[in-house]
């Protein structure tokens, strides 16, 4: 073979190879792809079922194995399976799947991911470790914390206040400030140290809930609290000016019940024209844009966020058949709206820097062949963008089985046995457990409905 | 044609780069399990950092550390050393305040403190399980959660003078893609029958995380 020949031959190697390394880095189905069998159950309330197919997904055998290699879309899994088991009332295999899961996003987080920064520029932003919102991350703590309370375990759920302070003080330090999710943790973290005894703790807490909107499951709790704690702050206060007409909380026991209902949004794939991209991208693409002729006529497919259609409503909680207050403590769903809000035109410049990228990758591919024929060097160019655009999965990766709504009613009992229920409309199931409540403690009933 | 050039083709750096690569992506070896620690092949095994959270050798380091500064302090030559018989002794369960879920790691402190305290053959020790019975039986709670009250009866009950108790606290810190955990153990001795504190110490450890 002549040395040209040899020159042809390696530039052609050189095309397949891309595509070839594209290819075995890349797959077809994005992760909510794959997890639509999980959600379509779960959708139905067969919870069991969505176990099941979490576990094939994770190419695990049973409820309680983790999955031997670890990655992005197996810490998310493993997340997702953590709350199918918490809506089973199975506590201890939902904390164990959180707590895996969360180290394992950690690492992510943390870790350096040149492969798939490059990635994410050439084909796909899910070619990168995940990153965790601050949304999830912020709720990942506070929902495992609900495993502990659920079971009894005070000790266990203050770990978990204590890691959703420290993730919070995290984020606080680089300008991060979500305020939406924190509500969840923010309150129940109070709950648990106020039960702990530790009141001062307890009210800052609370202060911090109360900043966001009245709560009024704290009017009782805040006006025993300060009675033997100094801390105070403006919200505190102007529950206690009206203190004199608020009865302190019963020295008797207690049930904290907590519902988490719905789904958040969810991501799903979508295509738009290149004009559409360009207008939501706004004005992160100032500056010469000489990149965007690439795509005339062209569209790029990016994750748009989508309502996850929630079959629940209107809930109602009796304990001993008597209809008790539900407070909404936390709007998880619009916390990941909004946040994907601020990220969308972020999205959409990485969806346009793909484009542009497949389409030199394409030219490159053409030039190469077209050194044989200029025939060859078409096809092989057509081929190779082909390529590359079917490999471009958007980045639909989030934690979707994390509840939509999350509501808290605090009800002063006397010690004893007490059933407690809980309804929905227009669905006839109910969920419900009788409960102990000893003298002057406490009883944390959890119910999780992610449909 | 395409066939044919590609066959003849020498690899080129990119294709075995690309080989590399995927090979790494896709290893195929299945995990080996091996034995470590003194007398087998891998001596060291125990000694790197896993995680952030308190290991075995975390454990040893806190307690050796511990029993070192009480075995050297007045109230153990003196009052402990002193006594016609060795006192009797009992190890309340040790809160755990920090941020891990440390329940195995408490069981293997709770373990090692009273190893070390029976091996001094200083004072006599309260089996753990026989405390938790009789903790049972007079109703009150054995939690790790201090109370000076139901210290006191279950220490009349066992005959112990003294309590073992503490608490073992973490600064938790995370900047950039580093993360930090400063722990703190902090173990006294409490003289039952008054509830002054007659030693007390606290031993630091850091583990941390960093990319």
């Amino acid at each position: 073979m002549t040395g040209a020949g040899i020159g042809r031959s390696r530039a052609l190697v050189q095309s397949a190879s891309v595509l070839w390394l594209a290819l075995t880095l890349g797959g077809c189905a994005t992760y909510y792809d794959h997890l639509q069998r999980a959600g379509a159950a779960a959708s139905a309330g067969h919870y069991t079922a969505a176990v099941a197919d979490v576990n094939a997904v994770l190419g695990v055998r049973s409820d309680d194995q983790l999955p031997e290699r670890w990655g992005s879309d197996a810490a998310l899994a493993t997340l997702e399976r953590g709350v199918l088991h918490q809506s089973l009332d199975r506590f201890g295999d939902s904390s164990r799947d959180l707590s895996a899961a969360e180290q394992q996003l950690e690492l992510l987080d943390m870790s350096v991911d040149a492969i798939g920064t490059l990635g994410q520029y050439l084909y796909s932003d899910s070619a990168r470790n995940y990153r965790t919102p601050p949304s999830e991350r912020l709720s990942l703590n506070a929902v495992n914390l609900l495993n502990y309370l659920a079971a009894g375990d005070l000790e266990g759920a203050a770990v978990e206040a204590r890691r959703f302070q420290v993730m919070r003080e995290y984020l606080d330090s680089v300008q991060v400030f979500a305020p939406r999710p924190a509500r969840l943790g923010q309150y129940l973290a109070g709950f648990v140290f106020e039960r702990r005894g530790e009141g001062d703790r307890a009210l800052r807490y609370y202060e911090e809930v109360l900043a966001q909107g009245a709560s009024p499951s704290l009017v009782a709790p805040v006006t025993t609290l300060a009675r033997s704690n100094p801390y105070r702050g403006p919200n505190l206060d102007a529950i206690l000016a009206g203190a004199a007409s608020t009865r302190p909380a019963p020295s008797g026991g207690e049930i904290l019940v907590v519902l988490g209902m719905g789904r958040v949004s969810h991501k799903e794939a979508r295509r738009v024209p290149v004009g559409v991209a360009v207008g939501i991208a706004g004005s992160l693409l100032s500056g010469n844009v000489d990149w965007l002729r690439y795509g005339a006529g062209k569209f790029v497919v990016y994750p748009e966020l989508v309502d996850t259609a929630s079959t629940l409503s209107d809930p109602t909680v009796t304990i001993d058949g008597e209809a008790v207050d539900l407070e909404d403590l936390a709007n998880l769903d619009a916390a990941v709206r909004e946040e994907y809000e601020q990220l969308k035109p972020k999205i959409m410049v990485a969806a346009l820097t793909r484009m542009a990228s497949r389409a030199a990758v394409a030219e490159g591919v053409r030039a190469a062949g077209s050194q044989e024929s200029q025939l060859l060097g078409d096809v092989l160019s057509i081929l190779a963008e082909g390529v590359l655009v079917a490999l471009d999965k958007p980045d639909t990766r989030s934690w979707t089985m994390l509840p939509a709504r999350v509501l808290v009613a605090r009800v002063p009992v006397s010690p004893g046995s007490h059933s407690v229920e809980v309804s929905f409309s227009g669905v006839s199931q109910t969920r419900g457990a009788t409960v102990d409540v000893p003298a002057s403690g406490q009883t944390t009933v959890v119910i999780t409905e992610p449909r | 044609m395409i066939r044919a050039a590609l066959s003849s083709a020498r690899p080129s750096r990119v294709a075995l780069a690309a080989l590399a690569l995927s090979l790494a992506v896709f290893p195929g070896c299945a995990p080996q399990a091996i034995r470590g620690g003194p007398g087998t092949a891998n001596p060291d095994l125990d000694r790197p950092a896993m995680s952030v959270t308190l290991d075995r050798d975390d454990i040893t380091y806190l307690v050796a550390d511990y029993l070192e500064r009480l075995e050297a302090s007045p109230f153990w030559q003196g009052t402990i050393k002193g006594a016609a018989r060795p006192p009797v002794v009992a190890i309340w369960p040790i809160q755990n305040a920090t941020t891990q879920h440390l329940d195995d790691q408490m069981l293997t402190l709770l373990s090692s403190i009273e190893t070390s305290l029976v091996n001094t053959n200083a004072v006599r020790v309260v089996d753990r399980s026989r405390q938790e019975v009789l903790a049972d039986e007079i109703g009150i709670q054995h939690t790790a959660m201090f109370d000076p009250a139901s210290a006191q009866r279950l220490g009349r009950q066992l005959g112990a003078q003294y309590f073992f108790t503490g608490k073992i606290t973490s600064v938790d810190e995370r900047l950039g893609r580093e993360r930090r955990v400063q722990y703190s153990l902090f173990l006294q001795v409490l003289e039952i029958e008054t509830g002054l504190i007659r030693f007390q110490n606290e031993v630091t450890r850091s583990k941390a995380l960093k990319s």
